[in-house]
Parts: C-alpha cells; sequence; structure tokens
C-alpha cells in the first residue's frame, strides 16, 4: 500500500490507527519510519502475546527480555550477558556476509549494555550435505563467522550444525554472543537526562539494507536475488576499534546511555533508547556522516549501515568522549539530544521532516493470530516403523557417517575458540564448552535446536532443546541460570505454522519453569520458507543456555578415563523412534510417535547427575540424544580412544524393544556415566525415582562391542574404533572438498 | 625490568599475553599502546596476536609502518628481546626485523588447533630454558602461517641456527601430517642472527596455565621464563 | 580456423555503494598517516589475468563475459567487473 508516495507493510487498520494517533495523514519520512518500526521484525507484534509465557524471573536475572542484551548474575560481582539473533534470510543470498554481519550484530548488543564479549555461539542448519547448494551455503557461512569473530578477538566456542533437506533454500544462521561485565558496570540504552547529546560512532552511513528489515519479513523468491543488495560488507576491524574504545571509556561513568544500531536503523535505536527513558528525541539527520551523496532523510533514518553506535553524554563529557574515539580513529558526529517532550523530531537541511509521537513508533499493537493443527501431525503419528534393518554392524556404521551425527571438526577448527586465554573446556570434544571466569568458578554455554521433534510434535521438541541444552551443561558439571532463545519458523500466516509456534513456545517455557531457568532474551525469525514450493521450514527453536561450574576442579568430559570404571545409564529406553537420526538417515522415515517429555523425571535425572558430580562418583559422563545409545557410547569411545563392551538387555526399557530401538531411539532424559563407585550412583538413582543399571565397562583394547545379553553373547554391534573414528572424521571434511 | 606488551588497532592477543606476563610469570608488564610506545622506558617487548588493522593489505604490513617499530628496532639492535607472536610475527617480517614472510595456510582455510613444537635451537632470549629437541604442545590459530624463505636463503637461516621453532610429531620427527599451514621446511618460528628478537606463529601465551592446556602442562611457559631470566641476568 | 591468442583482464571490486573496509584502511591508516595526504580514496579490487585463445578479439570478450556471469567470477549481489582485451 502506498501512503505519502512510500510503499508501505502496514495493513489497513494499522493504518487507520496511525493517522487517527497523528490526526493527519504521516509525512514521507514518517512514513518510512512507521512502516519499519511497525515491521514483524522490529515490533513482535504477532509474536509477543505469546513469548509472555516464557518465565523472566529469578534471582539471578539483573536484565530481562526487552533490553540489548539479558544479564544474569553469576557471583562475585560479576554479570554474564548475552544474546542470540538470525541472520537467515541475508545468508541464504549472500552467505559470507550475511552470517558474517550477523556475529557482527550480536556482539554490538552485548557490548551495548556495557560487557566485554568472551564469547560467540552459532546454530546452523542447512540442506542435505551431499547438495552443491548447500555446501556453498556451508562453507561461506562457516567462513564468514570465522573470519569476523577470529578478526574481532573473540573465541567461537560452541554451537552446532545441522542438515535437512527443508532447510535448503532457507538457511538458519543463529549467532549468540555472551560478554562478561561487573554489576556496578552495567550500562542501558536508556534516555537518562534530557538535553544529553547523542553521539553516532562508528562506520559512515551509505545506503545499506534499507528495507532489509522487510526484507526479513518477506520470503525468498527469484526475485531476492538481484534486488538491491540487503547485505552488508563486514568490518571486524572498525568493531574491534568500537570495542576497545567502548570498554576504554565506560569505567570513567560519562557514558550516560548505549545503544547499538541494529535492524531499523537509527530510527529504531533512537526511538527506543528515548521510549526506555520516558523522553523524546531531536535529530539533525543533516549531521549524520554519510558515505554516499544526495542521501534522503529517509534514506538516512532507515539505513542499516554496520559497526555503528549510539552514545548519549551529557555535553560537559563530550570532550572526553570524542577524545578516546579519536584514539582509536573512529568517525563521530553529534546527531542530536534527548527531550522532555515524548516526540520523536528529525529535521533535514534545515527542515523538520517528522514530528511523531515516539510511541508510535514503539507502541505497536499485537495481532492475534489463528492457530489450526495441521493434517499431516495425525497422520505421521499413526505410521507404523518400517522392519528393523538386517546388518546392524553396517546400520551403525552408517549412522556414525550421517550428516547430524558426524564429526563437525571441519566446522569448528576455522573459529578461534582460544582467544582470550578463557577457554577450559573446548567444545567439539565435548558436550559444553566451559571458560573461566574466576580461578574456580567456569562458565558452561551451549546450543542446540530440536527440529526433528519438533516438526512431529513442538511442544516437545520446545521442551526439549531446553532440556538437551541443560542435559549437555550437567554432563560437565554445570547448573543452568539464563537462557536466550531464537525461533525461526515459516510464515506466520499461516494457521499451522502459528500452531507450530505457540507450541513450541509452550514447551520451552514449560521446561524452563520446571527447571526454573528464566529467559533474558531472544529472538523470533518468521517467513522462513521457500516462496516456490510454499514449504515452511521444520520448526526450528534455537535454544542457548548458560550455566555456572562452581567448581572447576570437578568438571567432567565424555572421555573415558580407566577400565576399573563402570559404565551405567541412567534412564530407561522407550521403543519411540519418530524423530530420531536413525529414523531419518537409516529407515527413510519421517513419521511415526515422538517421544513425550516428562519434565519432572528430567529435572529428577538432571539432579542426579549434579549431585552425583558433587559426590565425585563421575569419571566420565555423556549426555544421550542424537543418534541415541549407541552414539553416545561410540562419541566416548571415539574421544577416549578406548573399546567399550556393553549388554544390550541391561538397558532399562519401557516394555520390549527390538535392538535398533534399543540402540538409536531418543528418549529424552538419558545419561551415560562411567564410575568407580557404580553401586552408589544406582542407589542416588533410585532415591529420586529414575532407572539406572550397570551395563559394561570401558577396556582398553579398541573395540566396541554390544552384545544382546549376557547368556547369549550374541555380538549385535562389533566393530574396531580406529575405523569408526574415521568414519566419523572423514563425512564432512569428505563432502566439503 | 619492565617489559611492554604493544597495543596495535583491533589487535586481540594483547591481554591475553599480559596476563600470562604479570599473572603467571610474575614480571612487570605494561600495556603500551603503539603510538606511545618509546624504548628507553622498557626492557623487553611483545608484539602479540591478533588482527591488526583488520589484516588489511597483508597481515602485519600496516602496523609494520607504526612509529613503534622504529623504536622496536633500536631495542633490537641494542641486544633487549624482542618476541613476535603471530601477527606479532607478520608484523616483524614485514619491518624487516626478521627474515621471510608468512603466506596463506597452504589449505586456504583459518586453522585453530593444537600443535607439536620441536626446540631446534636453545641459543635464542626465549629459548634458553628448552633443551635443545624439546617438543611441547601449544595452539595455532591463524589463516596466514604459510612461513615462505626464498630457498637460497634458507641456508643462510640453517648456518646462522636461526631456525627457532618447527612443528613435528610428538616424537620430534618434522613430518608433513604435523605441519598445519604448509611451511616451508616446517618452519614455525624463526630468529635474528643475534637471537634476541624472535618470531613464531603458534600462541604460547594460550599454553602456559595448566588449566588452558589439554595435554595437562605448562610447558610453553619456558618461553617467557626464559625472556626473565635473560633479564634477570 | 586459426585461433590466437588474447590475455583478458577481469577486475572484480565491491559495488560503488557498497562499502569497502580493505580500501579505507589502507588509505586512512597507511597512506595519509605516512605523509600521503593528498590520498583521497582507495577501492580494492581483484585482478583475474585470463591467457585463453579464441578467433578473435570479439569472440574472447564474449568468452570472457560469460565466464564472469555464469560462474560467478563475480558475486552478482555485492561486486561488478569489467574486462579488457590485450
Amino acid at each position: 500500500m502506498m501512503v505519502s508516495g512510500i510503499e508501505v507493510d502496514l495493513t489497513k487498520k494499522e493504518l487507520a490507527l496511525v493517522k487517527k494517533r497523528l490526526s493527519r495523514d504521516p509525512s514521507p519520512v514518517e512514513a518510512g519510519m512507521i512502516d519499519i518500526m511497525w515491521s514483524e521484525h522490529c515490533s513482535y507484534k504477532t509474536s509477543r502475546p505469546v513469548l509472555k509465557q516464557l518465565p523472566t524471573e529469578g534471582k539471578r536475572v539483573v536484565l530481562g527480555p526487552g533490553f540489548d542484551a539479558g544479564v544474569v548474575d553469576v557471583g562475585d560481582n560479576q554479570c554474564i550477558a548475552f544474546k542470540i539473533e538470525s541472520h537467515n534470510h541475508p545468508s541464504a543470498i549472500e552467505p559470507y556476509s550475511g552470517a558474517a554481519t550477523g556475529v557482527g550484530g550480536i556482539i554490538r548488543d552485548v557490548l551495548a549494555v556495557g560487557a566485554t564479549p568472551i564469547a560467540v555461539l552459532d546454530s546452523l542448519c542447512f540442506g542435505r550435505l551431499d547438495s552443491e547448494h548447500s555446501q556453498w551455503l556451508m562453507n561461506y557461512v562457516v567462513k564468514g563467522i570465522a573470519d569476523y569473530g577470529n578478526c574481532v578477538g573473540i573465541p567461537t566456542v560452541a554451537g552446532d550444525t545441522n542438515f535437512d533437506r527443508g532447510f535448503e533454500t532457507n538457511c538458519i544462521v543463529n549467532a549468540a554472543c555472551v560478554g562478561l561485565v561487573a554489576k556496578d558496570q552495567l550500562i542501558l540504552g536508556k534516555a537518562r537526562d534530557a538535553g544529553d547529546l547523542l553521539v553516532l560512532v562508528g562506520s559512515l552511513t551509505g545506503r545499506d539494507g534499507i528495507h532489509g528489515v522487510t526484507f526479513a519479513s518477506k520470503n525468498l523468491s527469484e526475485k531476492s536475488e538481484g534486488e538491491r543488495p540487503a547485505v552488508q560488507i563486514p568490518d571486524p576491524f572498525t568493531k574491534k576499534l568500537i570495542v576497545d574504545a567502548t570498554l576504554e571509556l565506560l569505567p570513567s561513568g560519562k557514558v550516560k546511555a548505549l545503544k547499538d544500531f541494529g535492524g531499523g536503523g537509527l530510527t529504531c535505536c533512537a526511538s527506543e533508547m528515548a521510549f526506555k527513558g520516558g523522553k523524546g528525541a531531536k535529530i539533525n539527520a543533516s549531521a549524520v556522516p554519510l558515505r554516499e551523496k544526495d542521501m534522503t532523510a529517509m534514506e538516512i533514518m532507515l539505513s542499516e549501515s554496520q559497526e555503528r553506535m549510539l552514545y548519549s553524554c551529557a555535553p560537559k563529557d563530550l570532550k572526553h568522549l570524542t577524545n578516546v574515539f579519536d584514539k582509536y580513529g573512529l568517525t563521530h558526529a553529534v546527531i542530536g539530544s534527548f527531550t522532555d517532550e515524548p516526540q520523536f523530531v528529525i529535521e533535514f537541511e534545515g527542515r523538520v521532516v517528522a514530528e511523531i509521537p515516539v510511541d508510535l513508533l514503539t507502541d505497536v499493537p499485537t495481532i492475534s493470530m489463528p492457530v489450526k493443527v495441521p493434517e499431516y501431525v495425525k497422520t505421521l503419528a499413526k505410521q507404523k516403523r518400517p522392519p528393523v534393518p538386517e546388518n546392524l554392524n553396517h546400520v551403525f556404521m552408517n549412522m556414525l557417517r550421517s550428516d547430524n551425527l558426524a564429526s563437525k571438526r571441519w566446522v569448528y577448527q576455522q573459529y578461534d575458540h582460544e582467544v582470550q586465554a578463557r577457554t577450559v573446556l573446548k567444545a567439539g570434544d565435548t558436550d559444553a564448552a566451559v571458560l573461566r571466569l574466576t580461578e574456580k568458578k567456569g562458565l558452561a554455554l551451549k546450543t542446540d535446536c530440536v527440529y526433528r521433534l519438533s516438526y512431529l510434535d513442538p511442544y516437545s521438541g520446545g521442551a526439549e532443546s531446553v532440556l538437551e541444552c541443560a542435559r549437555n551443561l550437567a554432563a560437565v558439571g554445570a547448573v543452568p541460570v539464563g537462557m536466550v532463545d531464537n525461533l525461526n519458523f515459516g510464515n506466520p500466516n499461516d494457521p499451522a505454522v502459528f500452531w507450530q509456534f505457540s507450541e513450541s513456545v509452550r514447551g520451552i517455557a514449560d521446561a524452563c519453569k520446571m527447571l526454573q531457568i528464566p529467559c533474558v532474551g531472544g529472538n523470533v525469525s518468521f517467513y522462513n520458507e521457500d516462496d516456490r514450493t510454499k514449504e515452511a521450514i521444520k520448526p526450528a527453536p534455537v535454544i542457548l543456555l548458560v550455566g555456572v561450574v562452581e567448581d572447576m576442579a570437578r568438571i567432567t568430559e565424555m572421555r573415558f578415563r580407566n577400565t576399573e570404571d563402570s559404565i551405567v545409564i541412567i534412564g530407561e529406553t522407550a521403543p519411540e523412534l519418530g524423530g530420531s537420526e536413525y529414523a531419518h538417515s537409516i529407515l527413510k522415515w519421517e513419521g511415526g510417535k515422538a517421544p513425550s517429555v516428562d519434565l519432572d523425571r528430567e529435572k529428577r535425572t538432571l539432579s542426579i547427575i549434579l549431585e552425583a558430580n558433587k559426590l565425585r562418583l563421575i569419571s566420565s559422563c555423556h549426555d544421550v540424544s542424537s543418534g541415541g545409545f549407541g552414539l553416545a557410547l561410540a562419541e566416548m569411545c571415539i574421544r577416549s580412544n578406548m573399546g567399550a563392551e556393553v549388554q544390550l538387555d541391561r538397558l532399562p526399557s519401557k516394555g520390549k524393544l527390538q535392538a535398533d530401538e534399543i540402540m538409536f531411539a531418543e528418549t529424552p532424559g538419558r545419561f551415560l556415566v562411567a564410575s568407580r563407585e557404580p553401586q552408589k550412583l544406582l542407589n542416588l538413582a533410585k532415591s529420586r525415582n529414575v532407572k539406572a543399571e550397570i551395563i559394561g565397562k570401558p577396556v582398553l583394547e579398541k573395540r566396541f562391542v554390544l552384545f544382546d545379553s549376557e547368556s547369549s553373547r550374541k555380538r549385535v554391534v562389533d566393530c574396531a574404533v580406529t575405523a569408526m573414528r574415521d568414519e566419523f572424521e572423514r563425512r564432512i571434511p569428505g563432502c566439503m572438498k | 625490568m619492565k617489559i611492554a606488551v604493544l597495543r596495535f588497532p583491533a589487535a586481540n592477543c594483547d591481554l591475553d599475553a599480559l596476563h600470562v606476563l604479570r599473572d603467571v610469570i610474575h614480571m612487570n608488564a605494561e600495556l603500551v599502546w603503539h603510538r606511545d610506545f618509546k624504548e628507553s622506558r622498557f626492557d623487553a617487548a611483545v608484539l602479540p596476536g591478533g588482527f591488526s588493522y583488520g589484516d588489511h593489505l597483508r597481515g602485519g604490513v600496516i602496523s609494520a609502518f607504526s612509529p613503534a617499530l622504529k623504536e622496536v628496532k633500536r631495542m633490537a639492535k641494542d641486544g633487549r628481546p624482542v618476541l613476535g607472536i603471530c601477527n606479532g610475527f607478520q608484523t616483524l617480517t614485514e619491518a624487516g626485523l626478521l627474515p621471510g614472510a608468512l603466506l596463506r595456510n597452504q589449505s586456504l582455510k583459518f586453522v585453530c588447533k593444537w600443535v607439536q613444537l620441536k626446540v631446534t635451537t636453545i641459543r635464542t632470549s626465549f629459548t634458553r630454558k628448552f633443551v635443545r629437541g624439546d617438543v611441547f604442545q601449544v595452539p595455532i590459530a591463524h589463516g596466514e602461517g604459510n612461513y615462505f624463505i626464498p630457498p637460497e636463503q634458507l641456508k643462510e637461516l640453517e648456518d646462522n641456527e636461526q631456525i627457532v621453532f618447527k612443528y613435528s610429531d610428538f616424537k620430534g620427527n618434522e613430518t608433513p601430517e604435523s605441519n598445519p599451514n604448509g611451511s616451508f621446511d616446517n618452519i614455525a618460528g624463526v630468529c635474528s642472527p643475534e637471537g634476541n628478537v624472535v618470531g613464531l606463529m603458534p600462541h604460547p601465551e594460550r599454553a602456559s596455565e595448566r588449566i588452558l592446556n589439554p595435554f595437562n602442562n605448562e610447558k610453553a611457559r619456558l618461553v617467557f621464563e626464559s625472556m626473565k631470566e635473560v633479564l634477570v641476568r | 580456423m586459426t585461433e590466437k591468442e588474447f590475455v583478458a583482464e577481469v577486475t572484480i571490486e565491491y559495488k560503488p555503494s557498497l562499502s569497502d573496509p580493505e580500501g579505507a584502511t589502507i588509505a586512512n591508516d597507511l597512506m595519509k598517516r605516512n605523509g600521503f595526504e593528498h590520498v583521497d580514496r582507495v577501492r580494492t579490487a581483484k585482478l583475474l589475468r585470463i591467457h585463453l585463445k579464441a578467433a578473435n578479439k570479439d569472440k574472447a570478450k564474449s568468452m570472457v563475459d560469460k565466464m564472469c556471469r555464469e560462474l560467478r567470477l563475480a558475486n552478482p549481489v555485492s561486486q561488478d567487473y569489467s574486462v579488457s582485451i590485450a
């Protein structure tokens, strides 16, 4: 629809509301600004009512959702700031700069609360690995993240990479940043006093990404590739200078407010800052340092040029700030000030081109979306499982080399995960990354995205995404303290998609409530689908969980330590193959009943692991997830270069299970623990009403043997660990040559 | 005794180097902005790793033109210890203080992993506490660590004992498999003819504390302990 | 028909409206700071020198043009290219 000569994406109802509020038609600049701020990406108008379910409070919460980053207190005057965001659509078009600028943007968010960025994580989904297009995307996405993170000197310490047909043309690129800040050094993006100056610092403003936010709210199409590039050239050098300058300035106390530029450019940044402080703002668009000639006021207000931050200070302190910016060679300009009157006023070349109430930009009415359970849910759940394959040894090797289970070393070896000298547990080889915070205390980090299960049962998938992360944290001895989520879904106007979204959030909320994990922020990315096939991606709820290891001397890993240990499985296995990697890769089956989630049992199981850690009962620990028990045990052997002998009939199970179900079902809430004192572990599990059993032991001989029972000693699987490692390590480098 | 850790625009391993010198080796170390660096105040200098100036044009080339390098040259001429780590090594080669050049990794990819490093001479200010042939573990993290020296100059390096570190297996064999980036002759680090200026691509400051070292040792510390011994003498 | 030898120079650079951080750093931090203040700006480019055989100059140019487009020697989203034949 056209308003005052500008193409806007508002509904008739929304436009009527705007006109009523202004008592007139908006000017062209006003129309452009409202269009951006009322877009789904900036306003979250359809998702906010659903996101309300998420628990956001807790005794550790310092800053909840709604700020540049969420912040939790981890003791010793230290706080952790973290956030996650998506750059799916730009990455699908131009993977290198799309992914790189995604990392750039999320670093700025964490810096904006005054935190020193200490880690980056990435959660990626591509199409099938054997597709050339997916290989191209992955190659450049990983390079983009690597080049940016490595250059800025922030270690990319963990993440996950997933492959599924549904992500072929609409990849998922979610980047998260974690920062460290002293409690008394926190700064907010909130206007403090009228008269405070607004200082724009960083790169010059060009015509980058104008309507990039609207681009993210639209589906991709053939036209997209040729369209005016809504992608930007990454500049980590300038970013690092901004980080250094900001961290040098903050202790002075002279920076009164700070915010980074993201979607919606200067309009979003300045209006949100003003609104949060109950103030207005007067902006002189002509004062913005430009890269291009003849930019219009609207272009200046909506540009999404990277590497810019907005500082606010008292006029008397301006020189102090600009001295530091000059030292680092950063461009800066005073572009306006806060006002008492809550109006957003834009001047350009001496004239007022926009003058609207601030809250008209920031207080966008929500929209209630209809939901409908899609047909496929019932159909797929009723499907009967295919027959058990003949040669399970062969199947097992195929599992090791399947896209999602194979080693991701090709990815993480391109990331500098050691810079800043904090990385104690290097992820890739472990369940979660651990960074040191003090001599004793560590910070554990993990991301995960359970999309296959989410497709069959979005509620369970959402919950499981949280639980997966919590299990990974527990496996290294960490207690979760906070969560942010990045929810990637299809077109919200499709009631089936909105049903998936609502159910997913309900699952995430319930899991967080049960485990008492507050959600301190998040991002929603809609419109992830292919314009040609109209098929939405599988629901992809990405969770980043942050945890604390109180004593790093008690960190546990998955490697076996010695042959005196016994291997114990905590948790029982059920015959549910729905949504499993095994069903997908080997049985080529997308249906079946998805495992249901028992939140209370999950909570009890986590408590067993954490208690066992405290009592020093654990030699090695690994959670059981993708690929089921078989793959979890395999990983333990591969990482330790030792063998194992296990009896499948000893695993506690719900009913009678087929051999492949025992090996590959992904029943939630299970752990493999190697212990010198297995009986104590069993007693602990029993006291918490969770099934557990001794199932075997690690052996020096590098052979991986699964017997079906003690009596028959039939070898269901019998492989050399070196052969297993080769399959596991070779898959991705082999494809990417 | 005071050591300068030079800070170039957007280099990022300076704080790691400072931490090791101060908190692990217990020396008096100071972070110095490159334009403020005056050699007369310091007994040694460390040029840390990172992507100074974004690695634009070539890694280390813009830093090489900083006035700080004139000061570093004076220090070097004077016999004081100067260490260049990763990007710092690149800067020292671009500034002419060390021979050779660092090219793009043969794999064309950035590589971050732990390697085995063999000490091939102990006459330098940073290796005197090792035993010749010692092998220790240290991480690398670079995209341009492929050491190149024109073949005719290699003999000179060997004759002068200017090759300090080489990539090897854990037994000390210089195998192709142990070479992570295609460096000529597995060379990971070199020194000036006098031996007081050393440059290496791997990061000893990331391996000097047991808790960060997956091999559970601190042998890389000896790089800095050697410098300490030289200064204290 | 005899084929002649040609050398095509393909210059690939970022579209003018996009920022070029490397060019900006070389201009500001290396050139201007080291006594060459008259430098206005620098834009970086990649040069491919393609040695090829073709019947004539026009055919050579059209072959190179085709490669540039079909093989994405320049990324159409963010880069422009120009071809000159000697």
